[in-house]
């Protein structure tokens, strides 16, 4: 070796180390960092907004830090995740607004109720899209009460996208105590007292108190001593409670608490006992099934129509409730619409009886109630076709009225309003008279007959009253069409008496003409007409208050076009009843009015003729029934009739919505924030449901009724798919085949308002698998790992370093460049004043 | 086709004639020692030393090369070849098992796969699950006649939780191709947001009707009874006319003649008495489409008990209440169990999987406070257990203690823990003596030691049910009529590309070391 090495061959080696580094080409970020940043943003209840609202402050400086080219997307997230902010470049205006702002933007709506983090990394992996750098920035409390994080970070490391953490501190909650758990049975007995345990927790001792409260009301208050150190339980026990649900509310009030929302929890006990029924009739003394239904040991509300809004609003809910012989105008819409909310919403049953006043003779086709029966008003059959004429006064009398509405205004209301009733095939005209008379409608079939009646409504009140003239051309027409019923209605507030009646009165008697006559104001004059009524096996209404004139006329119109079949009738069984399959013999009934069911109806009783007598389907969450005879003068063996108590006590029960039913058992599984019901369902023969499948209906309060379909799992055994249930109480309805059960629960994500103990340990085991980085507010938002693919390929820089280096140790070796440090020297070129190195005895050194 | 990545540098070679004319001066020749320098007055003084201008060295050819080299190696030589790097993302939805005029359609697939393989110049091709992104099967590009049984061999279908893989995992550097029956709704979704060039779809049967599930269930009415359902679905758009055949071991249970409208489910109940123990087995004829979804099996019916051993001095109303929990069957202490009931201290003499202890009463005490479930006891806290009744059997746990070793307090009087859960364990305390108060003999307490049990080893025990499935969503066949996405152009970036430039470098390097070691370099070996 020859001594020291000279400065072109130190140089020529790191160019061969140079080299070879280029040969491994390894990479280095080159500049600020462009990329993809997404922000994760916890925004549960757990999370304070104060907390991210600070933060955004300091991410807005480190947004825009990003290099050129970045960008830039927020996901808000709680129960689900919301985008607030799409994946755009930093510079982009809508961004560039929202990273001014002081505080989060939150314009997309979040469900704060829960934390599902996992869902929210899965959204974030979704938005980096391929070939770019990015980064997540993950801020939350790691209070999961959904899904599993570990799956969404996995995800994004095998996406080889960064994740990095910040978690809050959590001094504000230092001083906090809290419900952390509350324990009531879902179902109690009416008469037995319910046990509730509460589990207190909290950070330091603390003293305060504690409220049961039962539907609002406080019903025990006791004072509780926390330790810090491990929760306190505690056992209540509520004195008995009243039949049905009862919510249970319990408030803990511990003076100084920073966090009120997790000092109050709620739950629900269904308390089963004897239903509650409503009863409405227009009785003076109690119906027999009333008697009958007391006797059995229920609670009975009777109420007269009018009276039933009143009744609902105050009672207790019912859990059936029965219309005894009631015409649908005998309520208010109003009435009739808080009836429909019970039943369909809240679960009621309906039994409605008929009788004289009820179905077609109490105008229920097209009503509201209809909507809700398993029948229609009107006959399973062909029916003979009828002819119905109206004749109206159109005198100036008739443009008198109340408030400001005239009569003839009534009138037409009355006409259009009867003709909506008439059934198909049957002929309408219309007369209008004063002096004189008026076609206006041609006696004939109209498809649409009360809008071709409303369109033929020409006329204005003025001149007098010639009813006679008007009668004959009335009768005129009616006799000259082919039909088997005729009828004439007949509108007026006057009469004059000279005319000739009796020849009228034998024209309708012959032509076998059905007179309804309406006659408006106390016009006393009224005998002639009154004959004339007789004559033709009609009705003489009169009409006090004019507010009535329509509905008297529809009712009338009605009743005469679908009358109840009168005479005995055996009811036959077309299928058991559930409750009572064993019925040798029914007893007849002397009337029933003529419906035809629904075809979703299931029919049960039926006459000779095929009219259902006995009918029930499900409607909304209630049951509805229809006895076509009712159970009052049409129903008089069926008092005496040996089953009577076994038929309408398990009536009752059967139409009740009931929160207890042995036959249905459930439990609500908890799986990664998703509820799924159970449901194990027996037969009435004492062995597995064979229904093919299940269904339950659940309302949270607010909100609209959701039907779940149960799948059936195994013999007796049904399942929901998983449902993800808000915070809040819930109506449920469960039906299994014939069985129903009806019950209430609370759901609450209790998790997300307790503070959770374990998120450090939830953090540091992210931090050991390699998923996540801690990230405190100044650091940039894109690590240098984020960073790789816009990192530079060093070969050519390497390689170019390596020319210019190799290039000059040329020129130092060629042109003599001295070494510049001190201290070193060239053995080619030595300094002057240098000795030789290896010259002994005074030789030299040459160049050769 | 050789390519250059910056070509720019190559203009770097430009500076060769700059080593040719630094290599005319002489400055570098080596020195030698000489006696005198006297002795040398007759050689030619250099006129000004490292100024010559002499022919150059003829080392300048070898500096030349190495900078050539490394100038080259900066411009990024490759040899570009038509082929392309690609990705296959194979369906394997259990829909790819449909048989189309009696060939799987993953076979059709790919055959498809390969004939579109075989009519571009294709580089490295990685074939990936779809449904299971982690599988992946990488065909070498000498071995395509092996191709087609190595991915028969690979090719499984993926039944459970399914995922489809996230966008970003199909990386630009690649082309991305999609094979697909186009069953799966979800698919569709997918590729609006997936880069996928090109899709291979396979498959037109419509038709498959599919046993979904055989479900059985001790019946309620008769204790050697069981009651079943075997549900049935034609996915198909057609109505569809099977036989369905169940047996039980070799007896015919069911054997039934079924038409189906187009998506009706049947379910059809059946009844299995005392002698139909054993393998039950459902099937239906002819076969379709999808002759996996056919048939269903459940190995064992009814299921076998757990094993329960006792050991110790174990009350009789505890025995009573373990002889009476229909899914267990005592055995010996000695022998293997799936659950040990031990009364006292000690341990069990065989393994069990599960413990269950209770404690000695010899010491109990009344318990003075009401007891509460912890809300971990689930179902248990249905119970109620009154303090009257109940004696509290020791040993005392500081809550600090059981914290430390992840055991859970199920059920707590003040803070006595009376039933503790060591869950990592499967091992359940029972602090309480369970034979000395009248309460034993109400329903709540074999509810309580069966709520125990259940804890403990399988929670289906008492419902005896067994069940064999075909995930419905599998049978669903028929292909979609896709509005497929505007597909994405292969990545440029997909191109095989072979990278000359470390070959240059390693020669240039070895060149260079040569120049460094050669003999007679300044400073070096002389």
């Amino acid at each position: 070796m020859a001594g020291s090495p000279s400065l072109p061959r130190i140089v020529r080696a790191l160019v061969l180390l140079l080299a070879l580094l280029a040969l491994v080409d390894p990479r280095w970020p080159i500049g600020a960092p462009a990329g993809d940043v997404i922000v994760v943003l916890d925004e549960s209840q757990s999370m304070d907004p104060a907390f991210n609202d600070t933060l955004w402050t300091a991410l807005s400086d480190q947004v825009q830090k990003l290099a050129h080219g970045s960008r830039f997307a927020l996901l808000r997230f709680g129960a689900r995740p919301a985008l607030e902010l799409p994946l755009e470049p930093v510079a982009n205006p809508t961004v560039a607004a929202a990273l001014q702002s002081h505080v989060v933007p939150r314009h997309a709506t979040v469900d704060a109720t829960a934390t599902d983090i996992e869902a929210a990394l899965h959204a974030a992996l979704r938005l980096a899209g391929p070939g770019r750098a990015a980064g997540v920035l993950l801020v939350t409390d790691a209070q999961q009460t959904r899904g599993d994080a570990a799956t969404g970070l996995s995800a994004l490391a095998d996406a080889g996208i960064p994740v990095r953490t910040l978690r809050p501190t959590r001094d504000a909650t230092l001083a906090d105590a809290w419900i952390a758990h509350l324990h009531v049975p879902a179902i109690a007995r009416a008469g037995d007292a319910v046990p509730v345990t509460v589990t207190l927790d909290g950070r330091r001792n603390r003293q305060g108190e504690l409220q049961l409260r039962v539907d609002g009301a406080p019903r025990i208050t006791r004072p509780v001593s926390l330790s810090g150190d491990a929760p306190t339980t505690l056992r209540v026990t509520l004195p008995a409670l009243a039949s049905g649900p009862r919510h249970v509310t319990v408030v803990l009030d511990m003076p100084g608490d920073p966090v009120a929302d997790n000092n109050r929890a709620a739950a629900v006990v269904n308390v089963e006992g004897p239903g509650h029924i409503l009863y409405v009739h227009a009785d003076a003394a109690p119906p027999p099934a009333v008697r009958s239904l007391r006797a059995g040991g229920w609670t009975v509300t009777e109420t007269p129509a009018a009276l039933l809004m009143r009744a609902l609003a105050h009672a207790e809910a019912p859990s059936l409730i029965v219309l005894d012989d009631i015409a649908a105008d005998a309520m208010t819409d109003a009435a009739w619409a808080q009836l429909e909310t019970a039943v369909r919403l809240h679960g009621a049953g309906l039994w409605v009886l008929g009788g004289a006043h009820s179905f077609g003779a109490g105008a229920y086709r097209h009503s509201r109630l209809e909507g809700l029966l398993p029948v229609i008003a009107e006959a399973n059959r062909p029916t003979p076709r009828a002819a119905v004429l109206f004749v109206v006064d159109k005198s100036g009398s008739m443009d008198r009225g109340e408030d400001g509405i005239s009569r003839l205004a009534m009138a037409r209301q009355g006409v259009i309003g009867s003709a909506s009733a008439l059934l198909a095939g049957d002929l309408v005209g219309l007369l209008a008279f004063d002096a004189t008379t008026r076609e206006l409608l041609p006696l004939d079939r109209h498809p649409l007959p009360a809008q071709t009646l409303d369109r033929a409504w020409r006329v204005t009140a003025h001149g007098g009253t010639e009813l006679t003239p008007a009668l004959r051309a009335a009768i005129a027409r009616l006799q000259s069409v082919d039909v088997e019923r005729r009828m004439l209605v007949v509108v007026t507030d006057g009469f004059t008496k000279d005319e000739d009646i009796e020849s009228l009165a034998a024209q309708l008697r012959t032509r076998a003409i059905e007179l309804v006559a309406l006659v408006i104001g106390g016009n006393e004059e009224i005998q002639a007409l009154a004959r004339l009524v007789r004559a033709g096996d009609g009705t003489l209404l009169r009409v006090h208050e004019l507010a009535n004139l329509p509905r008297f006329m529809r009712r009338e119109v009605e009743r005469r076009r679908k009358p109840a079949q009168l005479g005995r009738h055996l009811p036959a069984q077309t299928k058991p009843l559930p409750f009572l399959s064993d019925v040798a013999a029914w007893p007849p009934l002397s009337g029933y009015t003529v419906t035809r069911p629904r075809p979703e109806a299931t029919v049960f009783l039926e006459s000779h003729l095929g009219d259902p007598l006995l009918a029930a389907h499900n409607v909304g969450t209630g049951r509805a029934a229809v006895l076509a005879g009712g159970l009052g003068g049409w129903a008089q063996s069926w008092w005496r009739w040996p089953e009577w108590g076994r038929f309408i006590g398990g009536m009752s029960a059967w139409l009740s919505a009931r929160s207890g039913n042995p036959r249905l058992h459930l439990r609500l599984e908890q799986a990664r924030g998703t509820q799924r019901l159970v449901v194990d369902a027996l037969s009435t023969h004492g062995d597995w449901s064979t229904a093919e499948r299940g269904q339950l209906r659940l309302q949270a309060v607010g909100d609209d009724l959701k039907d779940y379909p149960l799948t059936r799992v195994a013999p007796g055994r049904y399942a929901s798919d998983p449902l993800v249930l808000r915070d809040g109480a819930y109506r449920a309805l469960l039906r299994v085949g014939d069985e129903s059960r009806r019950f209430e629960f609370a759901h609450a994500s209790a998790d997300e308002r307790i503070p959770a103990a374990d998120t450090e340990q939830v953090i540091a085991a992210w931090r050991s698998a390699g998923w996540v980085q801690p990230w405190r507010p100044g650091e940039p938002l894109l690590t240098a790992q984020a960073a790789t693919a816009e990192t530079s390929n060093s070969r050519t820089l390497l390689l170019l370093l390596c020319s210019v280096l190799f290039l000059g140790s040329l020129v130092a070796e060629r042109m003599r460049v001295a070494w510049p440090l001190r201290g070193w020297r060239f053995k080619t070129w030595p300094p002057l004043r240098q000795a030789p190195r290896r010259g002994r005895s005074g030789v030299n050194d040459a160049r050769r | 086709m050789l390519e250059w990545a910056s070509p720019i540098w190559l203009s770097g070679i430009g500076l060769l004639p700059l080593v040719w004319w630094l290599h005319r001066f002489q400055g570098a020749e080596r020195s030698r020692t000489v006696s005198a320098l006297f002795l040398w007055r007759a050689a030619a003084a250099a006129q000004s030393p490292g100024t010559r201008r002499n022919p150059p060295d003829p080392l300048w050819r070898l500096r030349a090369a190495i900078l050539a080299l490394l100038f080259l190696g900066a411009a990024g030589p490759h040899w570009s070849t038509p082929a392309r790097n690609i990705t296959l993302w194979f369906d394997d939805s259990l829909s790819m098992w449909a048989l189309e005029n009696g060939e799987p359609r993953h076979r059709l697939a790919t055959r498809a796969l390969l004939d579109a393989l075989d009519q571009i110049p294709a580089g490295d091709v990685v074939m990936r699950s779809l449904l299971a992104p982690g599988r992946s099967l990488r065909l070498e590009t000498g071995a395509r006649e092996r191709w087609p049984q190595r991915i028969a061999a690979w090719l499984q279908p993926v039944t459970t939780q399914p995922r489809l893989p996230a966008p970003r995992l199909l990386q630009s550097s690649r082309e991305h191709w999609l094979v697909t029956d186009g069953a799966r709704a979800d698919v569709d979704a997918w590729l609006q947001h997936a880069p996928v060039s090109r899709i291979l779809p396979v498959g037109a049967s419509t038709e498959n009707v599919a046993l979904e599930r055989l479900a059985l269930r001790p019946s309620l009415q008769a204790v050697d009874r069981a009651r079943g359902v075997l549900v049935i679905t034609n996915h198909g758009r057609q109505p569809a006319q099977r036989e369905v055949l169940l047996r039980a071991g070799d007896r015919t249970v069911l054997h039934r003649e079924v038409s189906l409208a187009a998506r009706e489910t049947r379910n059809l109940d059946f009844v299995l008495d005392g002698r139909d123990a054993g393998a039950i087995y459902a099937h239906i004829t002819p076969p379709d489409a999808l002759p996996v979804d056919d048939e269903l099996r459940i190995a064992r019916y009814p299921p076998a008990a757990a094993t329960v051993a006792v050991y110790g001095d174990c009350g009789r109303h505890l025995r009573a209440a373990l002889a009476a929990h229909p899914g267990l069957q005592p055995v010996a202490a000695a022998e293997p169990s799936a659950l040990a009931v031990i009364c006292g201290a000690g341990g069990p003499a065989a393994p069990a999987r599960a413990v269950l202890r209770f404690s000695s009463p010899a010491d109990a005490q009344p318990v003075a406070v009401e007891p509460a479930w912890d809300p971990r006891a689930g179902m248990l806290q249905q119970l109620q257990l009154p303090s009257s009744a109940l004696r509290f059997a020791g040993p005392h746990a500081a809550p600090t203690a059981m914290k430390a070793r992840h055991e859970v307090p199920l059920l707590l009087a003040g803070e006595a823990p009376l039933i503790i859960e060591s869950p990592g364990e499967r091992r359940i305390d029972v602090r309480l003596d369970v034979e000395a108060s009248p309460w034993v003999r109400t329903a709540a307490y074999p509810a309580l030691i069966a709520g125990l049990v259940e804890r403990l080893i399988d929670p289906a025990l008492l419902d005896g049910i067994a069940t064999a499935v075909h995930p419905p969503g599998g049978s669903q066949i028929a292909p979609r009529a896709l509005p497929w996405p505007a597909l994405h152009p292969p990545a440029a970036a997909a191109v095989h590309r072979l990278d000359l430039a470390p070959y240059l470098i390693a020669l240039g390097c070895l060149l260079l070391l040569f120049d460094i070691l050669r003999r007679g370099a300044p400073g070096g070996s002389a």
